[in-house]
């Protein structure tokens, strides 16, 4: 039995003591709204938020990250960042989105991803579970849970007004050990209240029935459903630059015009039209159509295929926030239940 | 008098039975709470998804020229034939329509106008009415084919309140300003896919040759991105907001591009309307033209 707690008040502190030999990044709130902010003496830590609006994805696989230098022919490699940080209050889906890129970026295919993976290496991702989702999330639909553990070190649970720390991995139990004089040990009471969070939170969140859509999906290709549901797309890139999982990226050599600059990684969209161009000016997915069924057949059919895994964690960011409504929870019960001719 | 979803939708029905539209572009119930969403509908037997109410948020326009923008000419001399759309307008979309016509992205005559009145629209989020509609100079669209009885709320008598506390701001505080907002800047380019009023055919944004951006998410290639963007607004944005409603990271684009309508006005006397004889302010060139902000810059509000 490895579980903590401390009390809600301790928070800050417990942070600041982290802080010593690491970056923390914690719920901070600023004027307008809570992000994952770095500590600063003055923040004030807050546990009251539903999600983010941009997921941990960045801290690990940034949206511009440098590769290499070069200059005169001579090229210079990046080192990999040594960084060591903790996140503390990423939701479960975010976390589970982690997992999921962990597959990605470590295990598929042959060339591993150093970057990434040292980022990872270097970090403990603490988790808080959800005990009140938004409207807008299905985790559970995707395999995830409001009080999931994957691709977390440590899971909190918020109990009365103590927070439980559960951890889940080695680094995580490591870093609870180097402060144990802050922890008290969990009561069995402490213990109870945990799993009914964990009973409880699952309740609230929608289901959708997507059994049966990967088969759907193989033969959906040509389908006319996709023109249907990509119709009113406006064709930004709202939803893969939220998104967790995302991880398309742009490669580019950003010269200085006299031989020397940098190699960059840059995120991309699959909803750009720009994404797929040839140098020749052929461009295979020239309609939105095209491009919308590129995301959702890459998240529910490709890397089911590839990595065993649906790459959507539910998180809901792509459905709250989509300029025009565009739902994807609407869009697969859609192609779910569509006859394919 | 009937509600006007009701006759919004009788007109709808019409349009089809009469064979005068080839599909109609309005709003349908969306799945969020207070929200609605653009629908395209394409016959009678779907007339009854149409809603019209304080939620319908989108500027319609921006799927326009996507239909509606002249082919070039056959060997023959003709042109290939456009669709006829039915399209429901709201007064901003109808100012956005104008402008649209003047620079001849969508020829008018394929279009079905049906004008709605509006009394503003609500924000789901905080349930009132948005900063936009409360500036909104023209809640009811004139060149209409058919216009909705309804309530519309008075056009505004007093004009860029909003942007007040910022012109009050020294320049360094305004620069700090734009700097900070656009720092939150995911480079998703929502904003510049819901406006209607951005229809290049490829953005400058998105030029690889001649690169004028980096493709580095830097607060200088955001800015470079923005300042192109809004700049291109001046005397043409019709302060419907959708780029504001568009963006997830909250950026405070109103702001920019409402000083840029302000100085279009004090600037040049221009303010876009929805009459077709005035051509589109970037669009003319009178020697007269104040030009102070290039040789006196110091001095200009």
């Amino acid at each position: 039995m490895n579980e903590k707690t401390i009390k809600k008040d301790d928070i800050g502190k417990l942070l600041r003591a982290l802080e010593k030999d690491r970056t923390v990044y914690a719920p901070i709130s600023d004027d307008k709204c809570i992000s994952l902010s770095r500590l600063s003496p003055d923040s004030v830590v807050t546990l009251e938020y539903e999600n983010f609006k941009m997921s941990a994805k960045n801290f690990f696989f940034p949206q511009c990250e440098v590769l290499c230098t070069f200059r005169q022919g001579a090229v210079c490699d990046v080192p990999v960042p040594d960084e060591k940080f903790v996140l503390f209050g990423v939701r479960p889906c975010d976390a589970r989105s982690l997992m999921l890129m962990d597959k990605l970026f470590g295990e598929f295919g042959k060339s591993k991803d150093p970057y990434y993976l040292q980022r990872r290496e270097n970090s403990v991702v603490i988790t808080l579970a959800c005990s009140s989702p938004c409207s807008t999330c299905f985790c559970t639909s995707v395999g995830g849970s409001p009080t999931g553990k994957d691709g977390a070190d440590i899971v909190v649970f918020e109990t009365g007004n103590k927070l439980l720390f559960d951890p889940q991995t080695s680094k995580g139990e490591k870093l609870m050990n180097s402060l144990s004089e802050m922890f008290a040990p969990a009561t069995r009471s402490d213990l109870s209240a945990r799993n009914k969070i964990v009973q409880d939170a699952e309740k609230m969140i929608e289901t959708i029935d997507l059994t049966g859509l990967e088969e759907k999906l193989k033969n959906s290709f040509d389908s006319p459903v996709w023109d249907s549901i990509s119709k009113i797309c406006l064709g930004c890139g709202l939803c893969t630059h939220q998104c967790p999982t995302c991880h398309c990226f742009d490669m580019t050599d950003e010269e200085d015009g006299a031989g020397s600059g940098r190699r960059i990684r840059t995120w991309d969209s699959c909803q750009f039209s720009l994404f797929t161009l040839h140098a020749s000016g052929h461009n295979p997915r020239t309609r939105k159509t095209h491009r919308m069924r590129q995301r959702i057949l890459h998240k529910f059919l490709y890397t089911v295929d590839n990595l065993n895994e649906v790459f959507c964690v539910g998180c809901g960011r792509c459905v709250r926030n989509c300029p025009i409504n565009l739902d994807l929870r609407e869009a697969l019960r859609r192609l779910r239940s569509e006859e394919n001719k | 008098m009937p509600d006007a979803q009701k006759q919004l939708r009788e007109i709808a029905k019409k349009l089809f039975d009469e064979n005068r539209i080839t599909f109609l572009i309005g709003y349908e119930q969306g799945t969020l709470p207070d929200r609605s969403r653009p629908c395209f509908i394409s016959g009678a037997d779907e007339v009854e998804k149409l809603i019209w109410n304080s939620t319908c948020s989108n500027n319609l326009m921006v799927y326009l020229v996507d239909y509606l923008k002249k082919k070039p000419a056959r060997r023959d001399g003709t042109h290939p034939k456009l669709p006829n759309i039915g399209i429901v307008t709201k007064g901003c979309d109808a100012l956005s329509l104008a402008l649209l016509i003047k620079e001849h992205q969508v020829s008018r005559e394929n279009l079905v106008v049906i004008g709605v009145p509006c009394m503003g629209i609500v924000d789901p989020d905080t349930k009132t009415v948005m900063t936009s509609c409360l500036e909104c100079s023209n809640p009811v669209p004139h060149d209409t084919d058919f216009l909705i009885n309804g309530e519309s709320r008075q056009p505004a008598t007093e004009r860029f309140t909003d942007i007040e506390e910022f012109e009050a701001k020294s320049p360094e505080e305004r620069w700090a300003y734009f700097k900070e907002q656009l720092s939150k800047c995911i480079k998703c380019h929502a904003c510049r896919e819901a406006c209607p009023n951005c229809y290049c055919v490829e953005c400058f944004a998105d030029e690889t040759d001649p690169k004028w951006l980096g493709a580095e998410n830097t607060l200088s290639n955001v800015m470079m991105y923005h300042i192109g963007r809004m700049f291109h607004q001046a005397g043409r944005c019709v302060g419907c907001d959708a780029c504001v409603r568009a963006c997830p990271m909250n950026v405070d684009l109103r702001i920019f591009t409402h000083k840029l309508v302000k100085d279009a006005k004090e600037l040049f006397d221009y303010e876009l309307t929805e009459s077709l004889e005035e051509k589109s302010l970037l669009c003319t060139f009178d020697k007269n033209d104040s030009d102070n902000f290039i040789t006196d810059p110091d001095n200009v509000k």
